[in-house]
């Protein structure tokens, strides 16, 4: 049987309407028992999945407890790893990693590694769809 | 000195040296916070999740760990 979830391109400022659309869909994330549902970008240019402090906070997540996501490259490090079970509609779960940032005003955003890697996701913009579909579906 | 003294007597500095105080005492107070002051002129580096292939390396090798142990 086919799995895929389809949604619409969102307005994200009415200000601006169609020219404000973008790919943000309901995800449930979840961490040992504590569930949270949210909506997250889609960013195909984005290296890695990115989970705004307080969301892990939410999810129970303690930071010092978590690995840094490049200990080499940045003086104050505030990125850790968090790995959570992610669940998009009635498709299967993934355990997907976020890089857990203190940054501010960031959006949760779905990036190459790894929900790219995970769900097969089709950007029909001119109709402001968007269908992911998991490896099993997208083979059958 | 009060601050009312203080205020008067700055008042009377020229413009130069009346924005030199305000600079001298902002980055006094910044020092003692640990923030360390912008400097015009200078490049800041943001993090931004594109191209960040460190980071989806460190998080795949998290991943595989993961999926070890379970």
């Amino acid at each position: 049987m086919a799995q895929a979830a389809v949604f619409p391109f969102i307005v994200t400022d009415p200000a601006f309407g169609e020219a404000s659309r973008l790919p943000y869909m309901p995800i449930t994330i979840q961490l040992q028992g504590q569930s949270l549902s949210v909506s997250a970008l889609l960013d195909t240019g984005s290296a890695v999945n990115v989970l705004p402090y307080e969301v892990g906070l939410q999810l129970g997540a303690i930071w010092e407890r978590q690995q840094f996501v490049s200990p080499a490259t940045w003086r104050r490090n505030r990125r850790r790893v968090l790995t959570v079970l992610g669940t998009v509609g009635t498709l299967p779960s993934a355990r997907l990693a976020f890089a857990w940032t203190r940054a501010p005003a960031v959006p949760v955003i779905l990036g190459q590694v790894n929900f790219f890697m995970e769900f097969d996701v089709c950007f029909y913009r001119s109709r402001s769809l968007f269908e992911i579909k998991t490896e099993a579906a997208a083979q059958g | 000195m009060t601050l009312i003294e203080l205020l008067t007597t700055a008042r009377t500095l020229c413009r130069a040296d009346g924005i030199r105080i305000v600079q001298y005492l902002v980055a006094d107070l910044a020092r003692e916070e640990g923030v360390t002051p912008l400097e015009e002129g200078t490049a800041y580096p943001i993090w931004t999740p594109l191209q960040s292939f460190e980071a989806a390396a460190t998080m795949l090798e998290a991943l595989g760990k993961q999926n070890a142990e379970t």
